[in-house]
């Protein structure tokens, strides 16, 4: 999990600061906390330029009718002050001015707003408002902005976006969402054929989303996790095995173990079976993963399955590994020690 | 010969601990720089976040004082970059104000 997330947390600041996120390749070392961090100080070093000055404006379109102030924001001030200027103006009035300012308009002042400063307005947004925001941003790629959003809208607006957006671009957003309890949420709003469809579509229709899908099952809680695993019980072999070599090609077993460890017995017993998790490089990975996490003793049943020369192979691969390894496999392998 | 192999040695022999004594001092003079160039760096990159005090700023001790530097080049570039968009914006805005108005207005947006 932790390089998925200090990879979204790079490419926020990347965002943040208008620079290609390969130049911030380095940033790849520090904690995803210690980044949110930084992010957070960057944020408010920008959202402070010119404060004072903006503050006096702000003072003065108070005496400005709403009408004027719309138009003076579509045609004159464009997205950058306007987005300043929201966080300062009195809550009711700045949603009134948004109520009659363009869609484009407010996707560009969504993309430089700071949700964290203007709060109570996105939360006084009417659903269909946001909802069409929502589809502008997504249309133009602003996941990072989005997932800003859930993090700040009512529940309510987030699930009826989440309605409307694409399978793919719900996992592009779930990507960069912070509030771990707030993307379970969501999660759980979701029916049961829109989950499935949704995981599905990072294994089968958009592959380079399978990052950000296993990112996302790590992220939610265990119960919305177990729903996940009962719904990829249902996919057929051919996306499961397709689910093995994608995270056996991106190296990601630390990332899909906790699904692993959701599965019923009667589904690992099917998993052990596919070829595509025969192969003694897949065994070797999905081992060493295994073994430095937690979760270990909730796939033993996988490892127990394993027919007697597999688990011979594993072990001869598990010499090569730690001590503590090789004790953990014998009590998980009956007969091998 | 000999002589000239007793004076080498005993050169070898006085300078030994001498370059020892400033190998060590290099050692300790770079990193003594390395760390001033780190405090140097963190202080930078805490300039431009607005902090009083650079002990605010992440500690980032994972990271190379360039690589500080360059996180503290792309900032200041992104808030000059705002500060422009926003002086045109607010230019842009004042051209708008009625003559009457004018002389007021660009008392409140002069920064």
């Amino acid at each position: 999990m932790s390089p998925l997330a200090r990879r979204a947390e790079t490419l926020k600041l990347a965002r943040l600061l208008g620079t290609p996120p390969e130049r911030l390749e380095f940033l790849q070392r520090l904690s995803p906390d210690e980044l949110r961090s930084l992010r957070r100080h960057c944020t408010d070093a920008l959202h402070d330029t010119g404060h004072e000055q903006l503050l006096r404006l702000a003072n003065a379109a108070r005496l400005l009718p709403v009408p004027l102030l719309a138009k003076l924001g579509e045609k004159v001030f464009g997205p950058l002050l306007c987005a300043r200027l929201a966080g300062l103006l009195p809550v009711t009035r700045a949603v009134e001015i948004a109520q009659r300012l363009s869609t484009p308009l407010l996707a560009e002042v969504c993309v430089q707003l700071d949700p964290r400063r203007t709060q109570a307005l996105v939360r006084s947004m009417p659903v269909p408002r946001v909802v069409e925001i929502s589809r502008e941003l997504a249309r133009r790629g602003e996941y990072v902005v989005m997932a800003h959003f859930v993090d700040s809208l009512e529940l309510a607006a987030v699930l009826a976006t989440a309605a409307v957006l694409d399978a793919e671009t719900l996992l592009q957003v779930g990507f960069f969402v912070e509030d771990a309890a707030r993307l379970s949420a969501i999660v759980s709003g979701l029916s049961d054929v829109r989950l499935a469809d949704t995981i599905r579509c990072a294994i089968e229709a958009a592959p380079e989303l399978w990052p950000e899908a296993l990112s996302l099952i790590a992220t939610i809680d265990a119960p919305q996790r177990r729903r996940i695993a009962r719904l990829a019980a249902k996919f057929d072999d051919a996306v499961l095995a397709r689910m093995i070599e994608r995270t056996q090609e991106l190296a990601l077993w630390p990332a899909l173990l906790p699904l692993l460890a959701e599965m019923e017995e009667p589904v690992l017993a099917r998993l052990i079976k596919l070829p595509a998790l025969k192969t003694p490089s897949v065994r070797q990975a999905l081992t060493e993963a295994a073994a430095s996490d937690e979760t270990w003793q909730r796939l033993a049943p996988l490892f127990s399955r394993m027919e007697p020369g597999a688990a011979r192979v594993l072990l001869a691969a598990a010499d090569e590994l730690a001590p503590r390894l090789r004790t953990r496999l014998e009590a998980g392998l009956p007969g091998t020690a | 010969m000999l002589v000239q192999e007793w004076r080498l040695s005993f050169i070898q022999f006085k300078k030994a601990p001498a370059d020892t004594a400033l190998r060590e001092g290099e050692t300790s003079m770079r990193s003594a720089a390395a760390e001033h160039s780190v405090e140097r760096a963190r202080s930078d990159l805490a300039r431009e976040l607005g902090l009083r005090q650079p002990t605010s700023v992440p500690t980032l001790a994972a990271l190379q004082p360039q690589e500080i530097d360059v996180l503290t080049a792309a900032l200041r570039a992104s808030k000059q970059a705002q500060q422009d968009q926003l002086g045109r914006a607010l230019r842009k805005a004042l051209a708008y104000v009625p003559s009457p108005l004018r002389g007021p207005m660009r008392k409140i947006l002069e920064p």
